[in-house]
């Protein structure tokens, strides 16, 4: 069995609203493991991103213990935890969330910029990131200059470069359309199923369960089904069932050379 | 419905509301400060004046300060129609109680035939009716702690003269109050204690009531023909509009700098709630809101605070105003026999403050107001990614250039080559220096994106990296923002670049100018500090001079004012011109030094300064007519000579010419050269002593006497250093204020910075880079400008007031701009880029 990437045990957030506490997320407890593409799903207000951001470090939980790539959140400083976002998670998000200053290639290369890597050792991996989401040559473009799936591609690629152990996905395809939505799943599976990217992804698309390896549903904070898709009735979770392409025959990992 | 969304938006708001308020404060502050100096100023002389005057119809005055024969008062009664003529003379004098002084007006009347014109009442006591008698006012008594029967000690032209008081005049009367200490006394008494004997100050004139008052003024005026001025009493007030003019022009501009400053402010503020409530726009549009009805929500908050600001300006500037009549005074109301007294707020004033700050205030908010009404009501349906940039195309670029063409075009039009500044000239300048400006800010924003790609990116990489790239772009995003921003820093130090750069120009004009005119040892005067003494000097005391051991040389000096050809005042001054040349040299514009003493000795000759010069259009070699109380004169014009004395122009003549003409042998001053340098101090030591009690001078030596005018220069200033640190502070607060704006608007963004990997202080650093750009583009460019600026009132001021200067860049201030602009802007930017690190991320990429 691969290592884990994040564990949580008993792990419960709980805001305080109009005076009275809101229990966000409610003891879960969950794996993921290295390589796993888990899609997290639930109705508004189940608690799905609050779980993402329990699991990427952005937020501590109130009760329980997450360990994100072996070390305890609750334990870690601000700096330290700012670190591990930086070398050791990506993110994409519904709305993509790209600087409208910097052009795709100088948006892919930031993450590397800030960690102080040498600026053309930076632009030579967002260009090699840039080629594998397919906008090698939309490199020079703006963000208002390019299409809502470009844009998403261009965020996927700048949550790459940093070769994180996991990636974060809130809604990715939520501000897509359905064509748009597909190519970015299909890209993120390519992106699991090429170079073993470990990816959570909290969403409402109901196509995402198809392409992951594992699907945990919340009600109300709580984990309610968390099981590979595939042996699941579409019904049981309101999901479609749709087999996700064969990509078992696609570059390996190692050989990848996109790093 | 509006006064409520506005007032709950303002109160959540409330720090930025504050800062928009504060903004206006202060613009409106100095407004009315100004506008209540000047009144304060004018009512005070128009005040003493009317006192003065009482009832009198007309007035005789002299052209010169030096008074006129007694016999014009034969004359004057004579002419048809003058039913009574009333003599005076009036002095401004020390007066001294044991070991206390105090400086006060003095009038030397005919009790008796004074009262047909003026109201004098009396406390206690009666009028002076015997020699040596005075009546003074409670103010004065009070100071020196007289009563009645006391005796004080005035000072006279040939020392100090024991008056026994004999009368407490209520200040209802003549004095009004306007004088503040004032005294009474016997017309002949008065005459031969101010060493003008068989002369007066002023003939007072009742014109019978039969008599048609402009035919008695025609005929005064063909019988004087020149030798004095006739006209009604208040025409005397123009004179002190005048003076005050150029004062009251510096002031109103430091006053609309920080005004500006305030738009800014409330440009980017109004601008920025705009940005914050699209979506409760979008939501009150969809609601079914009009576009009109959005305009009137926006303007109303904007005009809400304008009024608010507006209410403590005026309470402010009236504080300000308390302060500026005192320190005026202090430097030069003194000489006009004027007491500093509290300021009245009036109408005009109020009117003006409210105008002035509410009108600012929608004008700019009037630009984002502009934007909400285009938000459509779709955007509150719509989710949004990151704000975008605003684009700008060259138009704005092209407007705003033409906007400065225009300006310096009608500058360079109307720039006067035969004559002097006119105050209209002066306010249409002013409105053209705005329209340039304004051009500035309109093309400021075209103009940030090559600056930023060459300049501020660059520069910023190699500081911070690639938060400073980040930094450097965000100044593109709100491009017009951040220009009123740069522009609002811009103004405030290129004023202080100006009146820095002036201070250092005028103080080294000055410098040079004394050094290579001013050649005497030592100065004599009575007692009064500054330029011109107030009690002049009798000519025995100057011939006794003369017989202190170690005195050289003793060269009489006379100053005073004139009236020219075009009813301008300017500066007489009488020389000993054989001792002159001696002892001093002038720098010469037109003519040559020593020929043009020749004639000066010859008599009959005169030197002007190019002030002069231009007003009457006269050149060596031109007669210049001069009105003197022996009929205008024409003396030959040898010389024009560089000026430094801001009194609108000088005319320099020959002692001999001057004694002829106007029958006055007393002197304001006496130039001493000694046989010895060294012996300065013991020879001024024996000068005190020989005089000591019997007449207290002020002996200066030529240091001495140079730090004196000079510290007058500093004093000047330092009133402007006041409104000038106003200015920054506004500046300050737009800084801030947009940088706020700036992390509010993109708090999104700084989350994803943080969720990417940013730390707080990477987070920190592209905010206070963010500052530290505009603080770097406002303060290069805002010392541009402040050196253009001061290039042009270089070249104006002798125009203005007849003083030249010589430009001289204050390495000083420039340093301290560039200090304010490069430490100040990343100072005030660390608030809101706390603000920026500490946003909880999470919050910040779930914020639209």
């Amino acid at each position: 069995m691969a290592e884990p990437v994040v564990e949580l045990v008993g792990v419960s957030k709980e805001y305080q609203r109009g005076g009275t506490g809101v229990k966000a997320v409610d003891g879960v407890s969950l794996t993921v493991r290295r390589g796993e593409f888990v899609v997290v799903m639930g109705k508004s207000g189940s608690g799905k991103s609050t779980l993402l951001h329990l699991m990427s470090g952005l937020q501590n939980p109130t009760g329980g213990r997450v360990r994100l790539l072996g070390r305890e959140t609750s334990q870690l400083s601000d700096d330290a935890l700012t670190l591990i976002r930086r070398d050791g998670v990506g993110f994409i998000f519904q709305f993509f969330n790209l600087l409208p200053t910097m052009n795709a290639l100088e948006n892919v290369s930031l993450p590397l910029l800030l960690a102080r890597m040498h600026p053309a050792k930076a632009r030579e991996r967002a260009k090699n990131l840039l080629d594998l989401v397919g906008l090698a040559d939309r490199a020079a473009h703006r963000p208002d200059e390019l299409s809502g799936g470009q844009l998403q591609r261009v965020a996927i690629a700048r949550a790459l470069v940093a070769k994180p152990h996991v990636l974060f996905a809130d809604e990715p395809t939520g501000n897509l359309d359905s064509v748009a939505g597909e190519e970015i799943l299909a890209l993120l599976k390519d992106t699991q199923s090429r170079l073993g990217q470990t990816i959570v992804m909290v969403t409402h698309d109901p196509r995402a369960a198809a392409f992951s390896d594992r699907l945990i549903i919340l009600r109300d904070g709580k984990v309610i089904e968390n099981r590979d898709p595939r042996t699941v009735a579409g019904a049981a979770a309101g999901v479609a069932m749709e087999t996700p392409r064969d990509l078992k025959d696609a570059d390996p990992y190692e050989g990848s050379g996109y790093f | 419905m509006y006064g409520t969304l506005s007032r709950n938006y303002l109160l959540v708001k409330k720090s930025r509301s504050l800062i928009t308020i504060l903004g206006i404060t202060l613009g409106v502050t100095m407004i009315v400060a100004v506008t209540l100096t000047n009144a304060a100023i004018l009512s005070r002389y128009t005040t003493l004046l009317e006192g003065i005057a009482g009832r009198s119809d007309l007035q005789v005055i002299p052209h010169a300060g030096q008074g006129f024969p007694e016999s014009f008062l034969d004359e004057v009664e004579s002419v048809p129609g003058v039913e009574t003529a009333v003599p005076s003379v009036f002095n401004a004098a020390p007066v001294f109680k044991g070991e206390r002084q105090v400086n006060a007006a003095f009038y030397g009347v005919d009790p008796d035939r004074d009262r047909l014109i003026r109201d004098h009442r009396l406390e206690e006591g009666r009028f002076p009716a015997a020699r040596r008698e005075a009546a003074v006012t409670r103010e004065l008594a009070a100071g020196l702690g007289l009563k009645m029967e006391d005796q004080m000690r005035l000072l006279s032209t040939s020392g100090l003269v024991e008056f026994r008081v004999v009368g407490v005049l209520d200040t209802r009367g003549t004095a009004r109050g306007a004088l503040g200490p004032f005294g009474l006394l016997q017309l002949a008494d008065a005459q031969q204690v101010f060493g003008k004997i068989h002369k007066l100050d002023s003939i007072d004139i009742l014109v019978s009531d039969h008599a048609d008052k402009l035919e008695v003024e025609q005929t005064l005026k063909d019988r004087l023909s020149g030798r004095a001025r006739v006209g009604t009493p208040l025409e005397r007030s123009r004179d002190m509009q005048k003076l005050l003019d150029s004062i009251i022009f510096a002031l109103s501009m430091a006053g609309s700098i920080a005004l500006l400053a305030g738009s800014f402010i409330i440009y980017t503020n109004v601008s920025m709630g705009v940005a914050e409530r699209r979506r409760d726009l979008s939501i009150l549009r969809a609601l079914g809101m009009r576009r009109r009805e959005i305009m009137t929500l926006v303007l109303t908050e904007a005009g809400l605070m304008g009024l608010l600001g507006s209410l403590i300006g005026l309470a402010w500037g009236y504080g300000l105003a308390d302060t500026l009549v005192r320190e005026l005074a202090g430097q030069f109301l003194v000489s006009y026999g004027i007491q500093p007294s509290r300021v009245a707020l009036n109408t005009t004033a109020v009117i003006l403050g409210l105008a002035v700050g509410i009108i600012t205030s929608l004008v700019a908010a009037g630009f984002p107001a502009r934007q909400a009404i285009r938000i459509s009501p779709l955007e509150a349906m719509r989710p949004s990614d990151l704000n975008g940039v605003e684009r700008n195309g060259p138009a704005r670029g092209l407007l705003g250039l033409a906007m400065v063409v225009a300006g310096v075009t009608f500058t360079a039009v109307t720039w006067p080559t035969d004559r002097m500044f006119q105050p209209l000239l002066l306010r249409a300048w002013g409105m053209a220096a705005a329209l340039m400006l304004l051009g500035a800010v309109v093309g400021l924003p075209t103009l940030l994106s090559p600056l930023n790609r060459y300049l501020l990116r660059p520069l910023l990489v190699r500081i911070f990296g690639i938060t400073g790239r980040i930094a450097a772009d965000n100044l593109l995003r709100q491009p017009r923002r951040t220009a009123a921003t740069i522009c609002a820093l811009l103004v405030s130090l290129a004023y202080m670049v100006t009146m820095g750069g002036m201070k250092t120009s005028q103080i080294a004009t000055f410098d040079r100018w004394f050094e290579k005119t001013v050649g005497w040892d030592l100065n004599v005067s009575t007692s009064f500090a500054g330029l011109e003494t107030q009690v002049e000097m009798d000519p025995a005391l100057v011939a006794e001079l003369e017989l202190v051991p170690g005195v050289r040389l003793v060269s009489p000096q006379k100053m005073g004012r004139l009236i020219l050809g075009d009813g301008d005042p300017a500066f007489l001054q009488a020389f000993d011109h054989r001792k002159l040349r001696l002892y001093s040299e002038y720098p010469m514009e037109q003519g040559r030094w020593a020929p043009a003493m020749d004639d000066m000795v010859q008599g009959g000759a005169a030197m002007i300064s190019p002030a002069v010069s231009l007003r009457l259009g006269v050149k060596p070699g031109d007669l210049l007519p001069l009105p003197t109380p022996a009929g205008e004169k024409e003396f030959r014009v040898v010389g024009v000579f560089k000026d430094v004395t801001p009194y609108g122009g000088t005319v320099q003549i020959d002692r001999q010419d001057y004694v002829r003409y106007w029958q006055d042998q007393t002197s304001s001053n006496v130039a001493v050269l000694v046989t010895e340098k060294t012996r300065v101090e013991e020879i001024r030591r024996a000068i005190l002593d020989r005089w000591g009690e019997r007449m207290p001078l002020a002996v200066r030596s030529n240091r001495e006497f140079w730090a004196e005018i000079r510290s007058q220069y500093e004093a000047a200033y330092r009133l402007m250093d006041v409104l000038i640190w106003i200015a920054v502070l506004v500046s300050g607060l737009a800084i801030a204020n947009t940088l706020f704006a700036s992390v509010m608007e993109r708090r999104r963004e700084f989350g994803v910075l943080r969720a990417v990997g940013s730390r707080r202080r990477e987070v920190m650093q592209v905010v206070v880079g963010e500052a530290f750009s505009t603080g770097l583009v406002g303060g290069f460019l805002g010392i541009a400008c402040g050196l253009v600026l001061q290039v042009y009132m270089v070249q104006t001021n002798e125009l203005i007031n007849g003083a030249a200067v010589d430009f001289m860049i204050s390495w000083s201030t420039i340093a301290t701009s560039l200090l304010v602009a490069l430490i100040l802007a990343p100072l005030v930017g660390m608030l809101p880029a706390r603000r920026a690190a500490r946003l909880d991320v999470v919050e910040a990429l779930q914020y639209e």
